[in-house]
């Protein structure tokens, strides 16, 4: 478990804090999407998971591991994998297979693990094929998958994806959110950052932040059914909820509180049989 | 697509040997150029040559690769050719220029040094993975170590610049194609205009080079890395092929050495 206490955190030179009073529990296996307007604090909060940065005050543990101890930071890298949102600067090897094995090379693995692994985990995503190839030759699709792959093979138990479906067009797009919904099906924890309300709804949680403090901590349905409180963002609904209402007001009789292509499929379904 | 260097594995013999030994051999055979003469020179040529051939490499591209520095060459040969002293073999009328027999084989021979020598260099990067060159060097390096030089950083260092070369070649071309949308005189005005725009393409590259560079150096630490040892994916492998490789270049060492001891005068 995630667990993060009373965390304050102030970049050097700053004049505001970046995070402050952040306090949560994020389990193993919960999908949890984070939103809130850019320079809110969403990337600093996932780069506390990692270790990457310490809070100055409060405490973030791992499992029981704390960041702040560096003896942990190996471990708790093991962990948690990040996926930062330019995968340029993600992928350090000079081919596929290489940057792959970039992580286990630093847990000091035998050649032989790593080549096994790296075999293993470019199979399962259908990269055998790149292997040898250099990054600046992949499409932002591949790319992203490879810097995926490079996360993976470590088998950590939770990821943080800051917004993963950035620079990617439609297919990109649908290929990464259908491997990180696999991945919450075999039990890893997903914290993903995001801005696009379709992508919120399949989320178990949804974390609001605003000016370095969490807002909002409930599931999508919950706040966007709630009356919305003047904290200073707004959370944008997602297209299906806004074009159901959109009919609701045309007169069609549907329910408004419709967040998922799947709820909005059996809603249209239902008046339609009614109607014939 | 921007492309690093000319290696296209076509797995020869040549390809498949470990970059330790190929590594060593470039070195080997550079000094012997420094020192051949006469046959020697012969002996030599042939040996580069067969290996290109061994490697299934296209002429064409070596030709492409060495192109750059013929001028070089050129320059190296006719310098030696006019400054020369010796028996005069020819006079240019009203200039004064004169070419010695000593000036025309030492033009010869340095020129033949300097192109053997970039040949060796190529067909090192021809034969040989920037990743493999980069582990190679970095096995032969390792008694360093008890120096106190961190050879494996340094080995991660070049193997990161060499990564992110095409990137930032992809990111100057992005910067300038905006530039020139932005009406920029870089590829069209005056050169004391184009040098004044340059300024507007290196500065930010230089700040999105520094900028990557943070980037990077979080992604590496967040992936687990921590100066000192690693493990890699590549194995070294020194097996049939590398004995018969060392065995031949022992062989070419012998002849050149053997024919240099003979060659020296006894005291």
């Amino acid at each position: 478990m995630i667990k993060i206490n009373n965390i304050f955190y102030q970049y050097e030179g700053s004049a505001a804090p970046a995070l402050s009073d952040i306090s949560m529990e994020i389990h193993e296996g919960e999908y949890v999407a984070l939103t809130g307007s850019n320079g809110c604090g969403k990337t600093t909060l996932i780069r506390q998971l990692n270790a990457l940065v310490r809070p100055d005050r409060g405490t973030v543990t791992i499992d029981g591991l704390d960041t702040a101890d560096p003896a942990n930071h190996k471990e708790i890298r093991r962990l948690v994998g990040m996926l930062f949102q330019n995968p340029d600067n993600q992928i350090v090897g000079m081919t596929v297979e290489e940057d792959i094995a970039f992580g286990p090379g630093n847990l000091n693995l035998p050649p032989q693990e790593i080549r096994r692994q790296v075999h293993d985990i470019l199979e399962s995503f259908g990269l055998q094929s790149l292997a040898g190839r250099a990054p600046h030759t992949l499409s932002g699709g591949e790319k992203r998958l490879v810097s995926l792959a490079g996360v993976l093979i470590m088998n950590p138990r939770y990821i943080a994806f800051d917004e993963p479906t950035a620079y990617l067009d439609a297919t990109g797009r649908r290929r990464v959110l259908a491997m990180m919904k696999q991945l919450h099906k075999k039990g890893i924890g997903i914290i993903h950052i995001t801005h696009d309300a379709a992508d919120m709804a399949d989320a178990d949680r949804l974390l609001i932040m605003n000016r370095g403090k969490l807002i909002r901590d409930g599931h999508l349905r919950d706040i966007l059914c709630a009356k919305q409180e003047n904290t200073g963002f707004t959370l944008p609904l997602p297209p299906i909820t806004e074009l159901i209402r959109h009919l609701n007001r045309q007169g069609w009789s549907l329910t408004p509180d419709i967040f998922t292509v799947e709820e909005a499929g059996r809603e249209i379904h239902r008046l339609l049989t009614r109607a014939r | 697509m921007i492309t690093l260097g000319q290696y296209i594995n076509n797995n020869s013999f040549g390809h498949r040997l470990d970059a330790r030994v190929k590594i060593l051999a470039t070195v080997i055979l550079s000094l012997l150029i420094f020192q051949a003469r006469g046959w020697e020179i012969f002996l030599i040529s042939s040996f580069v040559f067969i290996v290109c051939f061994i490697c299934r490499l296209n002429f064409f591209s070596i030709w492409k690769a060495l192109q750059p520095l013929v001028w070089f060459a050129v320059l190296l040969f006719a310098l030696h050719l006019f400054f020369t002293d010796g028996t005069v073999l020819f006079t240019a009328p009203y200039l004064p220029v004169e070419i010695t027999a000593e000036g025309l084989s030492r033009g010869l021979i340095i020129a033949w040094q300097f192109i053997a020598l970039a040949l060796c260099g190529v067909l090192l990067t021809m034969v040989t993975s920037p990743s493999d060159l980069v582990h190679g060097l970095t096995y032969l390096l390792g008694p360093l170590k008890y120096l106190r030089v961190p050879v494996q950083d340094i080995a991660v260092m070049v193997s990161m610049s060499l990564r992110f070369v095409p990137t930032l070649l992809e990111e100057y071309d992005r910067i300038k194609q905006a530039q020139i949308a932005r009406g920029s005189a870089i590829e069209t005005g005056r050169p004391a205009r184009k040098i004044k725009s340059l300024a507007a393409l290196i500065i930010p590259l230089m700040v999105s080079a520094f900028r990557r560079a943070d980037d990077l150096t979080e992604a590496m630490e967040a992936r687990g890395y921590a100066r000192g040892p690693r493990t890699t994916l590549n194995q070294q492998h020194f097996g049939r092929e590398e004995v018969f490789a060392l065995l031949v270049l022992g062989v070419l060492l012998s002849l050149v050495l053997t024919s240099q001891f003979l060659r020296a005068p006894f005291p």
